[in-house]
């Protein structure tokens, strides 16, 4: 086996797999359904290093392929539940930044509770860049790929998304 | 104070994490995985030596080494290249910006771009048929689709914005008879395209939606001034719609004839391209009513909504029908 290979799936695995469980466990709210999804993510990413695929950004490519995961996992849950008869109109790729139940298993405070509700009245596409650069750290060219979005797009979605958290909870936040 | 609440709010989410006896379970699986599923990269691959530089600069590098060695042909010769081709990189890094480049108009710069969007997506049935599609060479067709539509659609003529929402749409729509047709794993890097294509779809339809309806707020002012050779252009532009339609049914008729399985993607293309052809003829029936009703921008907008239809439908059967070639081709050489 190519160790150097090996070295930097091993290395890649200990600084983001909590990043990847944490994306998938707020969107999904099991735990367990996570661990598993987090799983998925690395040997997705491992089968792509054996192959040589040129991965320029392992983050950006971690993120991507959770965010693919997520939304094959809605699809699936979707079509067994009967909630679809329902839910007709809603569309997996748009996944909330925060599951209401993944929010009851936290422990917050008062003050973050209220601040979570006001990001989730926002747009998915604010809550998702707000995400990406507040708990993440991820740069704007970051967001751009796991997005697909061009980058100056992704700086104008944080600062629109920035305006209407500013307007709904009249703090003042100050540009990063 | 406040912004203490926010960065608490962020600590608290941060602390979100795999306990330590979930991370050593989680690795443990990985490392089995890894084990059972080792690396059998060349030595000789290029991207032993690249993968420290940057992507552009590999990129050129491998060009430019690549046009040496072989001359100018290898840049031809990559004209039919696949993600996970050695020639692909040539093919989006210095063939496709090249034609961009020596396109003389703004227009037709604009035809070259969509153009090598639908080549995006026609690579990405190739490799579905083929069963080619894996998740790596779903994202890389996914993030160059959605670049390519992001970076172009602002600046795309009515013209041009209409056929990029029609191939988009009739690329979905072979997309989805190929997906039909496919084993699970193929079935997932397959939505995954389709996934970027639909919200590429959203974007070109948001655009194009918003030139129609430009087009129906000045329709009235135009009409007003030019209303005799309106009616006429009416029943001219509705007689090449139905003419469209009839040609892109007999289509339809013809290659069912000449296909011998009735469950295959080429049969299942054949008939969404029959429903978009119904409802073209419902649209334009419709378009018809209002026009005699002298609602003209109603009118206008609905024979748009079946033309496109129809378009949709001819890209669809046409597509189908080189990939259904290709199919056999493949099992003849197998």
């Amino acid at each position: 086996m190519n160790t150097r290979v090996k070295d930097r799936f091993v290395q890649i695995h200990t600084e983001h797999a909590d990043s990847i469980f944490r994306f998938c466990f707020l969107r999904v709210s099991d735990r367990n359904v996570a661990i598993d999804l987090t799983q998925d993510v690395f040997m997705r990413y491992w089968d792509n290093l054996i192959k040589g695929n040129n991965i320029q950004n392992d983050k950006a490519f971690l993120f991507t392929v959770a965010r693919n995961i997520i939304i094959d996992w809605y699809r699936k849950k979707k079509s067994i539940s009967l909630d679809a008869l329902q839910e007709e109109n809603d569309d997996p790729e748009e996944f909330a930044l925060i599951e209401d139940n993944a929010k009851g298993a936290l422990e917050l405070s008062t003050e973050s509770r209220f601040l979570l509700d006001k990001i989730k009245s926002l747009p998915h596409t604010s809550q998702q860049v707000l995400y990406f650069k507040y708990i993440e750290d991820l740069k704007p060219k970051e967001i751009a790929e796991i997005l697909h979005i061009k980058e100056n797009a992704v700086s104008v979605r944080i600062f629109r998304a920035l305006e209407d958290l500013r307007k709904l909870t009249g703090y003042d936040i100050p540009p990063q | 104070m406040k912004n203490n609440h926010i960065k608490n709010t962020i600590v608290e989410i941060k602390k979100i994490s795999l306990t330590h006896q979930e991370k050593s379970a989680l690795f443990d699986v990985l490392d089995w995985y890894a084990e059972s599923n080792p690396s059998v990269k060349s030595p000789y691959s290029i991207s032993t030596w690249t993968h420290q530089l940057s992507r552009p600069l590999t990129y050129v590098l491998t060009s430019l080494l690549i046009v040496l060695l072989a001359g100018g042909s290898s840049v031809f010769a990559s004209e039919g290249a696949l993600p996970g081709d050695i020639l692909y990189p040539i093919k989006i890094h210095v063939s496709e910006p090249l034609k961009v480049a020596l396109a003389t108009s703004l227009e037709a710069k604009q035809q070259v771009k969509v153009a090598q969007v639908e080549e995006r997506l026609k690579e990405a049935e190739t490799l579905a048929v083929q069963g080619r599609l894996t998740s790596s060479t779903s994202i890389e067709i996914q993030q160059a689709v959605a670049m390519r539509v992001s970076d172009v659609h602002d600046s795309l003529s009515d013209k041009n914005k209409n056929h990029l929402e029609v191939t988009l749409a009739a690329h979905e729509n072979v997309l989805e008879s190929i997906k039909k047709h496919s084993s699970d794993s193929e079935k997932t890097n397959i939505e995954n395209v389709q996934i970027a294509l639909r919200q590429d779809t959203e974007v070109a339809s948001a655009s194009s939606v918003s030139s129609i309806m430009f087009a129906a707020k000045v329709a009235p002012m135009r009409s007003a001034k030019i209303n005799p050779s309106a009616s006429t252009a009416f029943s001219e532009r509705k007689d090449k719609v139905q003419k469209a339609i009839q040609d892109v049914d007999q289509k339809i008729h013809n290659n069912s004839k000449n296909n011998d399985s009735a469950d295959s993607f080429e049969q299942s293309i054949l008939n969404t391209a029959s429903s978009s052809i119904q409802n073209a003829q419902t649209k334009l029936n419709q378009a018809e009513d209002n026009h005699s009703n002298n609602n003209d921008d109603e009118a206008n907008a609905l024979i748009d909504v079946s033309e496109k239809k129809v378009q949709e439908a001819s890209i669809s059967i046409d597509r189908g029908l080189e990939l259904g070639k290709l199919k056999w081709s493949n099992r003849g050489n197998k």
